[in-house]
């Protein structure tokens, strides 16, 4: 049993040693190379407690698009490597949601490029209505801001 | 183990039929997702179920047939649970991974996320804690203070398991069933590690300490009102409330009569605690908690036995040896390093006396050598004979591993560790 304790030890040392190491090295990396908008939107929202885009210039961003977050281009994020949904009239990007979600993949696939509001409010994919069934909890509301691009017909930088 | 096995299972169980299987594995991430949170369960669970082990239960000492088995498999258990928990992060980071290294980085880092906090101090903890078990050698009654700190490992364990959002958070049934496990767990330890005080102990008080030879302590006591009653060659935990002698409580076998009024224990000088009981006075009060372990003749049916003590080994068998009345036939070997050592031949003279199929061996290891199974083949015919070892850990070993040598069946073999 020893061995068994030995081995689990040496494994996750390993494991554990070799993410922090890479995650920091990287980390001024990934932080720059990031192109995830919803980065420069939540700094926005920090400073300012209400969500609105920042234009100003970013140094690390070379590409500079304006897109509207209209409902022809939520439809177009319709799958489960690129899931966009309006909850609210809040657009938001789900993709890197995915596997974290307690209620599994296929309950979020479904409303993938579409209104999930009645789904987000009810956890039923088919609703039409949010009178019915339990909503998310506050703790997943707070998780949902991470994925926030902005509001329905707002425009953004990508 | 099967029971344990069944009962750590329950919550995968639970767990495959909240929703359906195929999104639970559909791609890599789900998977490795699936497994982190199967590891969790069955992980906190064990660790639930090694807890209640600890706890010094009657019903475990019957169930697993002594004291010293259900440790056994406290150990096992807790190297397994250790394992599952160990992996249960490696897996679930993976999701992390594929969003960012630096995401993956701070999952392992404390203070980023209050639920996720948690179970990186009761890991760290657990660490520290299980390297004090195997890799870093302590007094004993230094690593047995520093091993109820699991429970605080445990603590942490609980309140990651309730903030954490995940299915546990969504099925009641199971959460209820992580929880009532993960409750009577901590319950039963806070007690048995911090509470000790507390569990019912049966008042005795010393009348009588004598000197067998210069390491050898005879301790006699007496009831304050309820007896211990016991079968001869059980064991008890004793604790000495004196100025002296620390209050720790320490397992001994009971030498006299399951008849005597009185209670007798012989304690050879083998180290800190044991030195001090020489500081006992008269009138100290004893507080019991017994009688443990399934050690005793009357255990199996056949009455053919032979007894093998080594050294202090012989105290169980002292109490075994006055319960023996005519149908039985046994041979006790008594091995010692010098003639000195055997403190009680005299005793064990005065009993053959009256029961003329009992006959006591003195085996002088000074001057025979190492007392041998082959030997004792020889004097006594093995065949069809139960064997009862008591001593020393290496002592029981060799013998056991040289009676198998003789292809004597291992069931008819009879040992209790009292490492604990």
């Amino acid at each position: 049993m020893k061995k068994l304790s030995t081995i689990s030890l040496f494994v996750f040392g390993v494991v554990v040693t070799a993410i922090l190491t890479a995650g920091l090295v990287f980390y001024q990396n990934s932080k720059n190379t990031s192109s995830k908008n919803n980065i420069i939107v939540q700094e926005a929202i920090l400073k300012n407690g209400i969500p609105v885009v920042n234009t100003q210039n970013n140094t690390s961003v070379t590409m500079q698009k304006s897109l509207t977050l209209n409902m022809p281009e939520i439809l177009k994020h319709n799958s489960q490597t690129d899931c966009w949904m309006l909850i609210s009239g809040k657009v938001y990007d789900i993709t890197s949601f995915f596997g974290s979600h307690p209620g599994g993949n296929g309950t979020m696939a479904a409303t993938c490029g579409t209104d999930a509001t009645s789904a987000y409010d009810t956890k039923d994919p088919n609703a039409t209505s949010s009178s019915n069934g339990n909503g998310h909890s506050s703790r997943a509301k707070n998780l949902l801001i991470n994925y926030y691009l902005g509001n329905l017909n707002q425009t953004i930088i990508q | 183990m099967f029971f344990i096995a069944i009962l750590s299972l329950i919550p995968v169980i639970i767990w495959s039929y909240m929703e359906p299987l195929g999104s639970r594995f559909s791609d890599l991430n789900t998977i490795f997702t699936s497994i982190g949170q199967i590891l969790g369960l069955v992980g906190m669970v064990m660790f639930s179920i090694n807890l209640i082990l600890a706890g010094k239960f009657k019903f475990l000492d019957k169930y697993f047939k002594g004291l010293d088995k259900v440790y056994i498999n406290h150990s096992k258990i807790g190297a397994i649970a250790f394992s599952l928990i160990l992996f249960h992060p490696l897996f679930l980071v993976v999701k992390y991974i594929t969003i960012s290294l630096n995401d993956a980085a701070l999952f392992f880092v404390p203070f980023v996320n209050t639920p996720i906090t948690w179970g990186i101090l009761s890991l760290l903890l657990m660490i520290i804690l299980i390297s004090f078990t195997f890799y870093i050698k302590l007094k004993y009654h230094v690593w047995k203070f520093s091993h109820k700190f699991m429970v605080v490992a445990f603590f942490f364990a609980i309140i990651h398991t309730v903030l954490i959002g995940s299915d546990i958070s969504r099925s009641i049934l199971l959460r209820l069933y992580i929880l009532i496990f993960s409750f009577v767990g901590l319950f039963i330890s806070v007690r048995q590690a911090f509470l000790n005080k507390f569990i019912k102990k049966i008042k005795y008080k010393v009348i009588g300490i004598n000197y067998l030879n210069k390491d050898i302590l005879e301790i006699e006591m007496e009831p304050l009102g309820e007896k211990v009653s016991f079968i001869p060659g059980q064991f008890a935990f004793f604790s000495f409330i004196s100025d002296i002698v620390s209050f720790e409580s320490h397992p001994f076998s009971i030498a006299s009569s399951n008849l005597d009024n009185n209670i007798k224990i012989a304690v050879k000088n083998f180290g800190d605690y044991t030195d001090s009981l020489k500081d006992l006075k008269v009138n100290d009060l004893v507080l019991i908690d017994g009688p443990y372990g399934n050690f005793s003749h009357r255990s199996v049916t056949n009455k053919n036995q032979i007894w093998i003590a080594g050294g202090i080994g012989i105290t169980p068998f002292l109490s075994m040896s006055k319960d023996l009345n005519e149908e039985y036939n046994v041979d006790l070997y008594y091995s010692v390093k010098e003639h000195t050592e055997a403190v009680c031949i005299a005793e064990l003279g005065e009993i053959e006396e009256k029961n003329k199929n009992f006959k006591p061996r003195l085996w002088d290891a000074g001057v025979s050598g190492y007392i041998t199974a082959e030997a004792i083949a020889v004097l006594s015919k093995v065949e069809g004979k139960d064997i009862f070892l008591c001593g020393p850990k290496m002592f029981m070993e060799s013998l056991k591993d040289q009676f198998l040598l003789l292809e004597v069946d291992i069931k008819k073999i009879h040992y209790e560790n009292f490492s604990f």
